[in-house]
């Protein structure tokens, strides 16, 4: 039993390198924007079929992918604020909730009509090559998943700390009005956090490919999570996604290992609940 | 009175909106063609199925194709009638609904998912129309005392069976005997479903069950559930699961160096698919319900047929959705009418006759549906040999021998 | 448009409701069924999420609550529906004070207590689909009866037809009801800013609690009907946070103010995604979700609030010669 239960804490650990990846963007577009993102899910999905068509057709290696994926999602991301988001700025909260919403639905199915629903999957050797730490085996495909998004996170989370852009974006949240008045042109940060908490997802989303098997429904199997992991840290805040990445990776694995059959599935989700009814506003505040 | 005038104004323009769409609603629905003999496919042709629902829509196009080349059924051409019913019970049932009032269809088939099939085997039984089942392996279907309801392929007990006989067999060639059985099984009905028949019979077989493990489907990491079923000591696994999760749990298995058989129902395992697991597929077992190289006569043949006309390999979903329309066909032609109730007479009492309609494995003779309305079809074991799933057991039906493979009890 | 033309105007949106069934068509009759049922989900939806303003992921806890219960008294205990949906909605309202009491006395607002909600839901879920008592994932099937008023079983689909549009009628009429109560306008203030109101000593919390009481009451009532609509019950499409949201979208659609706009905005669903599935269903895969998709968002992007209240703000600038002219002061009653 003893190793059963290391083997969970390690692959919690390393689960929640690649959640927390997949959640950042998701807190620094709502911290930014105030926006409810419901298309997060299918966007990873459309990055993951992206590196996956990159795959089958040029051979490229998904981690190679990213070059492309990135990119592609970051401009996605533009799009999506430009087109959709902005011109709701004002509206009703529900309003640019439904629209993602809207979104979603048509990312999903619009795969689905091109790959159709057939499960896919990326072999490379890293999906399956051993690295054993005592009685734990993981494969190197999770490990580098975790050191990868972890490493983003914190990335990020210098960037906005320290960077000159980081301060700007952060006036602009705290008070778009009077950093408009400073000078600071608020549409730009705007876009190009859009362009960074997508192109995030993009990095997620490469990194994913090996080690899981997609459809067009694998997006919502990431969307719960994200959120939870978003409002238990802290909405808006990126060392609340850090933090709260690792309590939901080691929650859940643990919670499959300690609590018989399915029911597994409700430890981290009454953990969640529990969080925050004692600190409602998440974990940290701000943005950063 | 300004507030309330702006109000109504407003509904007034909503209500004409609605009207149109009313009457757009209405022209679409509208069908006044003169009806050759129908029947109402509800399968899944978007969603998670959707391919399923794809492969099982073509094997009723060719079988309705070449009934009609034939001659029809009664000298009435034939055609299927299809629906989608997404994956979700109330859509299915709305969708049979329409088929049985609007399309007049005399028959239904389908549904693939249990809770779609149990839906519309409601629709069926309230409609009084007769309601062919060439899927879905949960005992329920044909447990609930539904006189409508008939299902051409084996309850979910005869998979088990075939997996308890396999691993008997195993044991006995390579010596070194099966004792300790594990379960996997995805929470859903189909899941529960199956881990509880697994119970069943592992007494009846004088298994001990060591451990039983329960995941959400599509779960991307079953390492917590196979380290648990590795520290329990299971000799094999039995599973319930789709082939990503079948393919996920071998893998797991593999790093683990956790060498056992895994089993699992039909196309969850049994599958082209499954071979993207590379060498890791080969000598991997088992069941399912057709394999063209079976002893079926007519097997081969058909296999054939839907790989020209189709570009498809032929699997479970596909011969059972084919068969069934000949059953159909069989049916109709024996009662001489193809209206609901007469069709349901004959499914009730009728041995089946025609090569195609016994294009299915069965036991004790012809095809025949018993009094619950299940048919007497029964399950092979299946080998993953050479980059193909080949049938190896029972003898009397299989197209080859079981090679001890790499996960040989003794070989850890 | 005075009152004489009030009158008319709901005596003939009568005549077609009253007379609808008559239309042999079958595919409009379940297809109209299911646009009132989800007018109805809506409006329940609406009590909490548009006038209180609290964005509720939960509604499916309370439309199983009632749904099992109903059923689960029947097929087991033998206990007709009409009254066992009354335990249902009893069963209901305790949940929802229940989680009130963690949510809205925490203060937890907006897309916290949505996630609450939403992770609740979830937990439902799974401890049903591992209670063997209730069907266990498989669910339950209700035996098919006939008719038998009774079992609440009708072979006729009229009988459910105006079962659902007597529960359209009467969630409206209760949502109307509580706007112009006093409770109506403490919730219209705490709205818009809870603190302000809390200040001028609107109980904030009871409000709240009340209406998602009430809330819960109706949507185990529809959870019911639905049961005995289709005798068929399963875990995964009661609980569902996908069904979660197909609910609350014809009230943000249609406008939450009114309780046209769920009514409008159901049926604009509705008919899009049915039309939509009987054109492409069977042929081009995915193809009505796409639709629906974009059908929402444009709707979205067009109305920004709203089809009722975008009908209202076109008619009202129309009418006064003025570009900039908005509905103005109190948006409800």
């Amino acid at each position: 039993m003893q190793s059963v239960i290391a083997q969970a804490l390690v692959d919690g650990l390393l689960n929640a390198g690649i959640l927390g990846l997949a959640a950042v963007g998701l807190t620094l577009l709502f911290g930014v924007m105030r926006v409810v993102n419901f298309a997060h899910g299918e966007l990873l999905m459309v990055g993951m079929y992206i590196s996956y068509a990159l795959f089958t057709t040029f051979k490229i290696h998904p981690y190679l992918s990213v070059f492309i994926v990135v990119p592609a999602l970051a401009l996605l991301g533009i799009a999506m604020y430009r087109f959709l988001l902005r011109p709701l700025a004002g509206a009703p909260e529900s309003s640019q909730l439904l629209v993602t919403l809207g979104v979603s639905m048509v990312l999903q199915n619009v795969v689905f009509a091109t790959f159709g629903a057939d499960f896919r999957s990326v072999m490379v050797p890293v999906s399956t090559d051993p690295y054993m730490l005592g009685p734990v085996v993981l494969t190197a495909a999770r490990l580098y998943g975790f050191i990868v998004g972890m490493g983003a996170c914190l990335g990020l989370y210098l960037f906005l700390r320290f960077t000159d852009f980081g301060v700007v974006t952060r006036a602009a949240v705290q008070d778009p009005q009077a950093a408009a008045l400073s000078g600071i042109d608020v549409d730009k940060v705007l876009v190009i956090s859009a362009a960074i908490a997508v192109g995030l997802l993009g990095l997620a989303a490469a990194w994913l490919m090996p080690m899981v098997y997609l459809s067009p429904s694998v997006g919502h199997t990431y969307l719960l999570p994200s959120f939870i992991i978003v409002i238990l840290g802290g909405m808006g805040s990126v060392r609340g996604a850090i933090i709260g990445s690792i309590v939901y990776g080691l929650s859940q694995s643990l919670g499959a290992v300690v609590v018989p059959g399915s029911l597994g599935i409700l430890v981290p989700l009454i953990l969640f609940v529990v969080l925050l009814l004692l600190r409602p506003s998440g974990l940290f505040r701000g943005t950063v | 009175m300004a507030l309330p005038n702006r109000r109504s104004i407003a509904m007034k323009r909503a209500k004409v909106f609605l009207a149109a769409l009313a009457a757009g609603m209405f022209a679409l629905s509208a069908s006044g063609l003169a009806a050759p003999v129908k029947v109402g496919a509800v399968i899944p042709l978007s969603g998670l199925t959707s391919q399923i629902g794809e492969k099982v829509k073509a094997a009723y196009q060719l079988a309705e194709q070449e009934i009609n080349a034939a001659g029809g059924i009664n000298g009435e051409p034939l055609q299927f009638v299809f629906a989608d019913h997404q994956g979700k019970p109330d859509i299915g049932a709305r969708e049979a609904e329409r088929l049985v009032e609007q399309e007049k269809v005399v028959a239904l088939t389908g549904s693939y998912e249990s809770g779609v099939t149990l839906a519309v085997a409601q629709v069926a039984e309230r409609r009084k129309v007769p309601y062919l089942v060439p899927y879905s392996a949960s005992n329920r279907i044909t447990e609930s005392g539904l006189k409508y309801t008939y299902r051409t392929r084996p309850p979910s007990r005869l998979w088990v069976d075939a997996m308890f006989r396999y691993l008997d067999a195993a044991g006995k060639q390579s010596g070194k005997p099966i004792e300790k059985i594990a379960i996997l099984a995805e929470d859903g009905a189909y899941g529960q479903g199956t881990a509880e028949d697994i119970s069943a019979a592992a007494a009846r077989y004088n298994k001990q069950i060591v451990a039983t493990e329960m995941f959400r489907g599509g779960a991307q990491d079953l390492t917590a559930q196979i380290s648990k079923i590795k520290a329990s000591g299971a000799d094999a696994i039995l599973a319930a699961s789709y082939l990503n999760d079948t393919m996920k749990a071998i893998q797991t298995m593999s790093l683990l160096q956790f060498k056992r058989p895994y089993m699992t129902i039909g196309t969850g395992q049994v599958d082209a698919g499954f071979f993207q697991l590379g060498a890791l597929a080969e000598g991997q077992v088992g069941t399912t319900a057709w394999l063209p190289d079976m002893k079926l006569p007519g097997a081969v043949e058909l296999a054939k047929r839907v790989k020209d006309r189709l570009k498809l390999d032929t699997n479970d979903d596909i011969a059972y959705a084919y068969s069934a329309a000949y059953v159909f066909k069989e049916a109709a032609e024996v009662s001489k009418s193809a209206s609901p109730e007469a069709v349901r007479q004959a499914l009730a009492t009728h041995t089946f006759t025609s090569e195609r309609a016994n294009l299915v494995p069965r036991s004790g003779g012809n095809l025949k549906f018993d009094e619950k309305g299940q048919a007497n079809t029964v399950i092979l074991a299946a080998q993953a040999q050479g980059g193909v799933w080949v049938s190896v057991m029972p003898e009397v039906l299989a197209g080859k021998a079981n090679v001890l493979g790499q996960w040989v009890p003794g070989n850890r | 448009m005075t009152g004489r033309q009030r009158v008319v105007f709901y005596l003939l949106l009568a005549v077609v409701a009253i007379g609808l069934p008559w239309i042999d068509n079958s595919f409009v009759l379940t297809t109209t069924i299911a646009a009132l049922y989800l007018a109805y989900q809506a409006l329940a939806w609406n009590l909490v999420g548009g006038l209180a303003g609290q964005f509720s992921l939960g509604n499916t806890i309370f439309i199983g609550a009632g749904a099992y219960t109903s059923t689960y008294l029947f097929v087991k205990f033998g206990i007709s529906p009409w009254i066992g949906i009354w335990a249902g909605a009893a069963i209901a309202m305790v949940l929802a004070y229940l989680i009130g009491l963690l949510t809205f006395r925490l203060n937890l607002r907006g897309l916290y207590f949505a996630m609450v909600t939403l992770a609740l839901a979830e937990m439902a879920q799974v401890l049903v689909e591992n209670m063997p008592a209730l069907g266990g994932a498989y669910g339950l099937l209700i035996p098919v009866r006939g008719t038998d008023i009774a079992a609440m079983q009708f072979e006729s689909r009229k009988v459910y037809y105006y079962i659902v549009l007597a529960m359209v009628v009467g969630a409206a009429a209760l949502m109307t009801f509580i706007q112009r109560a006093r409770v109506g306008l403490m919730l219209d203030g705490l709205r818009e800013n809870e603190n302000a109101a809390r200040a001028v000593g609107v109980p904030v919390v009871r409000s709240m609690q009340l209406v998602f009481a009430l809330s819960a009451f109706l949507a185990a009532l529809g959870g019911s009907f639905m049961a005995q609509y289709t005798l068929f019950l399963d875990p995964k499409s009661t609980f569902a946070w996908t069904e979660a949201v197909l609910f609350l979208l014809p009230a943000i659609v249609g406008g939450t103010r009114h309780w046209s706009g769920p009514v409008i905005g159901a049926f604009l669903l509705e008919v899009v995604s049915d039309s939509a599935r009987l054109a492409f269903g069977a042929s081009v895969k995915g193809l009505p979700q796409i639709i629906f998709g974009i059908v929402v968002i444009l709707v979205v992007m067009r109305t920004r609030g709203g089809i009722v209240e975008w009908f209202v703000e076109v008619w009202h600038r129309r009418r006064t010669g003025d570009p900039l002219a908005k509905k103005g002061g109190n948006a409800s009653a």
